[in-house]
């Protein structure tokens, strides 16, 4: 009896310079390293990628390798050091550039061509190559020379403006939501390239910003300002009523409610002793909101947000408890879902990465350690580009390869 | 990109979106309208051919498909039967079968939570982010699939409550670390050991920036408030050799103090030029009005014309996804 293989990745041999940092470029290519791609990781010691120093760290102690917010941003790729600003490490990036199919960077606009790396040069080392530059507001246009973090990317998008309550200023998210959206988007760039590079041959480079797909996932709201309907409507939906929030017991603990027509609320109305015909179409739930949800919070007040949740889900009315940091970290359904990926790493140990939310049929998904900073010059500067071990230690001494 | 790959979009309104994306990047999609009535914004299926569900004759479009988009069972038809096609089916929860809206998943994924002020109930996003969030998952287990497609396609399953989860890359990361529970903190950003403001009154509406360690941007911020003499203590400090994320609130708040007062003397206009101009890190807050008009996404063609069956009117609405040097060499 023959043992079955196991499943391939389904990327695997797809090879990936990786120029980027922080958090835009890296979370793409943290995706292509998920699904088997190789990743090289280009980095400076010399200048640090910021994610190595952004908190938490292992133990609460501040260190390169250490930062649990770069390991998750940077799983299975290898990492190498070279001095971009020496022009003997230029000429080791090109090696590295003739290896890859894709080259991803999101530095400022201009400093591929400044460093001898322009899209001109990369096709001439590799003609069919694709480089993938991720920016805030893209190459060109006439803010392409901004600097900036995903905040600029709420803002100049509309998302920071229609984010928030109808009667107070924009809302910034406390969280990068440019830095989500985009490396999603420049995954899908780089799949569509390759796509379109394996039925024409032709390689391309990829202009991909945060501003842009923000404006993509709320095309609904910019449309909606446009049909002379708010666009800011706090946890409101035009479509249901009740639609928001409600107080459950204990400090700031809350049960999120979505009655979606009026089969929902027939169900929702007998489970919370409500008989009111006032509130029998979503007109009339709509015409008294404020009676409906003040009934309904008295409601929801004494009891548990978990308890009420699975409830109210069991009796088929969509909610869910609003969870913190750690109800998600500890939910059932991402351990059964395998959200989480057990890793090995030698400064942060043994512990769990969260992996790609999604599974093949036939096709396996492995998450890896995030490199430790240079912890694979020797294997891919010698081992996998072929170079004179006695020169790569002389370019590493001369800070070169650092 | 991908005219050559015919898509069969037969979600509803939690992965239309992947639908569009694939129709943006070129493939023939054809939308099968679901039995209940269309409920997805028409902005998502507007470079679709639609047909009724009922009316669709599923194994003959299936034979010819590249993708299908399924949330759930199609009638009559098993996906597996059709060896070619990758099958990719988006829904609430990988293991659960409970009811779901974009609300209460993004309840459930932890970005409610530090969502909105302090004084407030959580803050949801704007729009419908979980199910964009599972939607573009969706494309991206599709392309993967096709990429590893030699003769066989395959079925992708996707999480939208897994999907959000992973977007808020910060709350469970911090429990799991540093034993920590975020809350909600109005235009804070919490790093490390303290806050920094996001968004700042100007004279003429309101910007965003933030303190924070990037030493270049700080610099550069610095040596235009100096310009007005307005720099105070912040002209002495050596931003190499601190870390924003572990100075002291009342510090920050003193140093706020001073850049609020200069920002309150300039327009949003003169603050972004200079941002672009020196690298400050700065970006006005451009309302949605300010968005469709920007010269910036009209230089980029960002926004295309779409005849809105809703209210009749032409619409601006996001078009080509991203750019390529393909469409500059045409």
């Amino acid at each position: 009896m023959t043992r079955e293989s196991p499943l391939e990745a389904p990327l695997a041999g797809l090879r990936i310079a990786d120029f980027s940092w922080v958090g835009a470029g890296p979370r793409a290519t943290k995706d292509l390293a998920d699904y088997g791609a190789t990743v090289i990781k280009v980095e400076s010691a010399k200048r640090l990628d910021l994610g190595r120093l952004s908190p938490p760290f292992k133990d609460g102690k501040r260190h390169h390798d250490a930062s649990a917010f770069f390991a998750i941003t940077n799983t299975g790729k290898q990492g190498v050091t070279i001095n971009l600003n020496d022009p003997r490490g230029i000429a080791v990036a090109k090696k590295l550039v003739a290896w890859a199919d894709v080259v991803v960077e999101n530095f400022g606009k201009g400093y591929m061509d400044r460093i001898g790396l322009s899209w001109d040069t990369l096709k001439a080392i590799k003609p069919d190559i694709i480089l993938l530059s991720v920016s805030v507001t893209g190459r060109t246009g006439p803010l392409s020379d901004l600097r900036g973090y995903g905040n600029s990317a709420a803002a100049l998008s509309g998302f920071a403006s229609l984010s928030g309550w109808p009667d107070r200023g924009p809302h910034m998210a406390p969280f990068a939501y440019g830095d989500v959206v985009a490396p999603m988007m420049a995954t899908v760039a780089v799949l569509a390239a390759l796509e379109h590079r394996r039925v024409t041959g032709e390689g391309q480079h990829l202009d991909v910003s945060q501003v842009e797909p923000m404006m993509l996932v709320t095309s609904d709201c910019l449309a909606d300002g446009q049909r002379g309907i708010e666009p800011r409507r706090g946890n409101d939906d035009a479509r249901m009523e009740p639609h928001g929030l409600f107080p459950c017991r204990g400090p700031d603990q809350w049960c999120a409610i979505a009655v979606r027509d009026d089969g929902d609320w027939q169900i929702l109305a007998e489970l919370a002793g409500i008989d009111d015909q006032r509130f029998a179409t979503l007109e009339g739930r709509k015409t008294h909101a404020a009676d409906l949800r003040a009934l309904l919070s008295a409601w929801t007040r004494t009891q548990d947000k978990h308890r009420l949740a699975d409830h109210l889900s069991a009796a088929g009315v969509p909610a869910e408890a609003v969870n913190d940091g750690r109800d998600v970290f500890t939910d059932a359904e991402l351990e059964r879902a395998g959200h989480y990926h057990r890793i090995r790493h030698e400064k942060l140990g043994d512990c769990e990465m969260p992996g790609p939310p999604l599974r093949f049929s036939d096709a396996a998904i492995h998450v890896g350690p995030p490199p430790l900073l240079g912890g694979d010059n020797r294997a891919v500067f010698v081992d996998l580009l072929g170079m004179d071990p006695g020169v790569v230690d002389e370019l590493t001494a001369a800070g070169a390869l650092a | 990109m991908l005219n050559h790959l015919t898509i069969i979009d037969a979600t509803g309104e939690l992965g239309a979106l992947a639908g569009h994306m694939l129709a943006q990047l070129g493939a023939s999609v054809t939308r099968l309208a679901p039995a209940g009535g269309e409920k997805a914004d028409p902005v998502w299926n507007r470079d679709k051919r639609c047909v009724a569900l009922d009316d669709a004759d599923l194994p003959s479009l299936l034979t010819d498909a590249d993708i299908l988009l399924r949330n759930g069972p199609l009638p009559g038809v098993a996906p597996a039967d059709y060896p070619h096609l990758i099958d990719v089916l988006l829904t609430p929860f990988a293991c659960t079968d409970r009811p779901a809206t974009d609300l209460t998943l993004m309840a459930r994924s932890g970005l409610l939570h530090i969502g909105g002020d302090p004084d407030r109930e959580p803050l949801r996003l704007p729009g419908q982010q979980a199910y964009a969030l599972g939607a573009i998952q969706a494309v991206i287990g599709a392309l993967t699939a096709l990429h590893a497609r030699k003769d066989k396609g395959q079925q992708v399953t996707v999480s939208a409550y897994q999907a959000a989860v992973l977007a808020n890359y910060r709350e469970p990361v911090m429990w799991d670390w540093a034993g920590k529970v975020g809350g909600r903190q109005g235009n804070l950003l919490v790093r490390g050991k303290s806050g920094v403001n996001q968004v700042w009154k100007v004279a003429d509406g309101w910007v965003t920036w933030a303190l924070v360690d990037n030493p270049g941007m700080m610099r550069a911020m610095v040596a235009l408030m100096q310009t007005d003499d307005m720099a105070g203590p912040l002209a002495g400090v050596e931003w190499e050799t601190i870390l924003v994320a572990d100075l002291p609130q009342e510090t920050l708040k003193g140093w706020e103090k001073i850049v609020g007062a200069f920002f309150a003397t300039k327009t949003r206009a003169f603050l972004a030029e200079q941002s672009n101009r020196h690298g400050m890190g700065l970006s006005a807050i451009d309302e949605p009005d300010d968005v469709l008009n920007s010269a910036h996404h009209a230089a980029r063609g960002a926004f295309v014309p779409f005849d809105d069956p809703v209210s009749g009117r032409t619409l601006r609405v996001p078009g080509p996804l991203f750019r390529t040097s393909r469409e500059d060499a045409r």
